[in-house]
């Protein structure tokens, strides 16, 4: 009686299991089906045509794009400097409690949060108006805390005989991080990055206030104009366009070209910090 | 504490000039970054503190959220704090039973090579942008419950709320799993020595071992969805009332921040009003940080 009783639990928990590998799957199939077969090659190249209803979604994914390499330019220096910080110099007294909670609190902070702070401090104090560039470094604070627990991680799993034999070798600090640690501890920082890179991407809610427009098809490199995005475009198709029925397929397309593309980025982010898990 | 000895750069430091530089800048880096704590924080109360002077605060308790009113603005937020907790209710409702359940048979049945191989969608199911879920809650599961209920719109709390517990159960899913994986095997033998059947062991034995995890899964999956707006704004219609029933339109206080911030004139009593609104979250975020991390101290001392 007991076994068929457990066995009954073990069906229900794997299908509870399961259920979760089977909707990632799923969802990439219902968004390709709903697509009608509007991708190509062409789509990815073309801009937005006839009020949104035609063409392709080449503005919107460069925008994506350009602002993710924006944000990666900011954050990472910025990032990674500070998980060096946290695991190399940071004594053991209140200080250190006190920024290593600030950061853990800006973890757990939501996103239209960061938004509404780009909004006032970016776009605002610092007059750097809606552009790419306030987006890029609200989203940078946002990936803040991603880059700088995974940098510190990383570099906190580095074998300590690693080390010593480096000093032993007559290495000083400074080598030593160069040639040990920062080599060993690349993978995981890598993984963190990949992280950061993929929030980016798929982020709507810090640059909905913050620069991103529904129609700016003219692509440009200056950061300091306003920007399309693949995610609020997908936004603005699926619930503010008046020809819904006619925009579904180009929004479903849209959302399978941005959830390739993250869901990539994340897997290369998964192998890296399953490279940092191996040490252990 | 960490046991392992830990051999920072501070034990072989030479003073180099090289070093000396690289120190500076990665402190300065880790003040920087936590500094901007403080500016969020700064920038979300002035604006808040002037709604706060421009509204009576009885004003906001009220059920009638009109900024642009004929005669007069009423700044009703209980609308969006109903709408709020309706979502993120139902959504942990649903997502704790079953990332428990889906925890217990990652950590207890499954072989350690096959859970590697199935671990990476819980990692791609996290990673799925929000605004992907919401165009699937529009597109998919909207329909499906205007259906099943006989409605003529699916965009309802209901919908918010099964969304966002798709979208919280893989953090759930993994705490949990970790947790359960790193208690003792010895608990587990025990268990099942003394006639246990696994599911019994599990729930009756282990589950002891990973409560004070299982509180903050929850803690934290509480502030994600209730901090969560893309896939809301796409999922629950957005009517700004409150709503009686799960199968009832409603607005998050995300999703009224995100839908009426691009339309505010910069320092109206409207714009306020929003970013006292977003204070709130704010508050709620640092709330459950502070518990979540008073839970795992806890525990850090009791393993002591």
């Amino acid at each position: 009686m007991r076994k068929t009783s457990d066995s009954a639990w073990v069906v229900v928990s794997g299908v509870a299991y399961f259920s979760a590998v089977i909707f990632v799957i799923w969802v990439a199939v219902h968004l390709y089906i709903l697509s009608e077969g509007k991708l190509s090659l062409e789509f990815l190249f073309t801009n937005p045509t006839n009020g949104m209803t035609a063409g392709g979604v080449f503005a919107p994914l460069f925008g994506s794009l350009y602002l993710a390499l924006w944000v990666l330019v900011i954050s990472t220096p910025l990032g990674v400097l500070a998980g060096v910080y946290f695991a190399e110099f940071a004594p053991d007294n209140t200080l250190t409690r006190l920024l290593r909670s600030s950061i853990r609190t800006l973890s757990g902070v939501p996103a239209i949060v960061f938004g509404l702070f780009g909004l006032a401090f970016f776009v605002r104090l610092m007059n750097l108006r809606l552009s790419l560039l306030s987006s890029a470094l609200t989203l940078s604070v946002m990936n803040l805390p991603v880059i700088i627990t995974t940098t510190e991680e990383a570099l906190r799993l580095v074998p300590n005989a690693q080390k010593e034999a480096a000093i032993a070798l007559g290495a000083n600090a400074w080598e030593v991080w160069r040639d040990v640690s920062f080599k060993y501890a690349s993978g995981g920082m890598l993984s963190g990055l990949f992280l950061a890179l993929s929030r980016a991407l798929g982020e709507t809610a810090p640059i909905l206030l913050t620069g991103v427009v529904f129609y700016q098809p003219t692509v440009t490199l200056d950061p300091t104009k306003s920007f399309m995005a693949l995610p609020y475009h997908i936004f603005i198709l699926a619930t503010q366009h008046s020809k819904f029925a006619e925009v579904l397929p180009i929004a479903a397309a849209s959302g399978f070209i941005l959830l390739i593309i993250v869901l990539l980025i994340r897997i290369l982010a998964y192998i890296y910090s399953r490279r940092i898990q191996r040490w252990l | 504490m960490d046991l392992r000895r830990e051999l920072s750069v501070r034990h072989y430091s030479t003073n180099s000039r090289a070093e000396k530089v690289f120190r500076f800048a990665s402190t300065a880096a880790a003040v920087l970054a936590s500094f901007t704590v403080a500016l969020i924080i700064f920038f979300m109360c002035m604006p808040a503190l002037k709604a706060l002077s421009q509204v009576p605060l009885s004003a906001f308790f009220s059920t009638t959220w009109n900024p642009r009113g004929y005669s007069g603005s009423s700044w009703g937020i209980l609308p969006f704090i109903a709408g709020s907790l309706w979502t993120t209710v139902i959504a942990l409702v649903i997502s704790v039973p079953l990332s428990f359940l889906a925890a217990v048979f990652s950590s207890q049945f499954m072989s350690k090579a096959l859970r590697s191989a199935t671990d990476v969608f819980f990692s791609l199911l996290a990673g799925i942008p929000s605004v992907i879920m919401g165009f699937l809650a529009l597109t998919a599961i909207a329909p499906l419950i205007a259906k099943v209920f006989h409605l003529s719109s699916g965009l309802t709390m209901l919908n918010g709320g099964i969304t966002l517990a798709i979208m919280v159960l893989p953090t759930m899913v993994s705490v949990l799993s970790d947790a359960f994986q790193n208690i003792p095997e010895i608990y587990k033998e025990g268990a099942l020595a003394l006639g246990a059947s696994k599911w019994q062991a599990a729930i009756g034995v282990l589950f002891q071992f990973v409560k004070p995890a299982f509180i903050s899964s929850v803690l934290l999956s509480f502030g994600r969805a209730i901090g969560e707006t893309m896939a809301v704004i796409m999922a629950v219609g957005n009517v700004a009332m409150i709503p009686k029933s799960p199968l009832q339109p409603g607005e998050t206080m995300t999703g009224v921040l995100a839908i009426e911030m691009p339309e505010t004139v910069a320092g109206s009593t409207h714009y306020n009003v929003l970013f006292l609104i977003g204070l709130i979250l704010l508050l709620i975020a640092l709330l459950v940080n502070y518990l979540s991390g008073l839970i795992t101290s806890k525990v850090r001392v009791k393993i002591q």
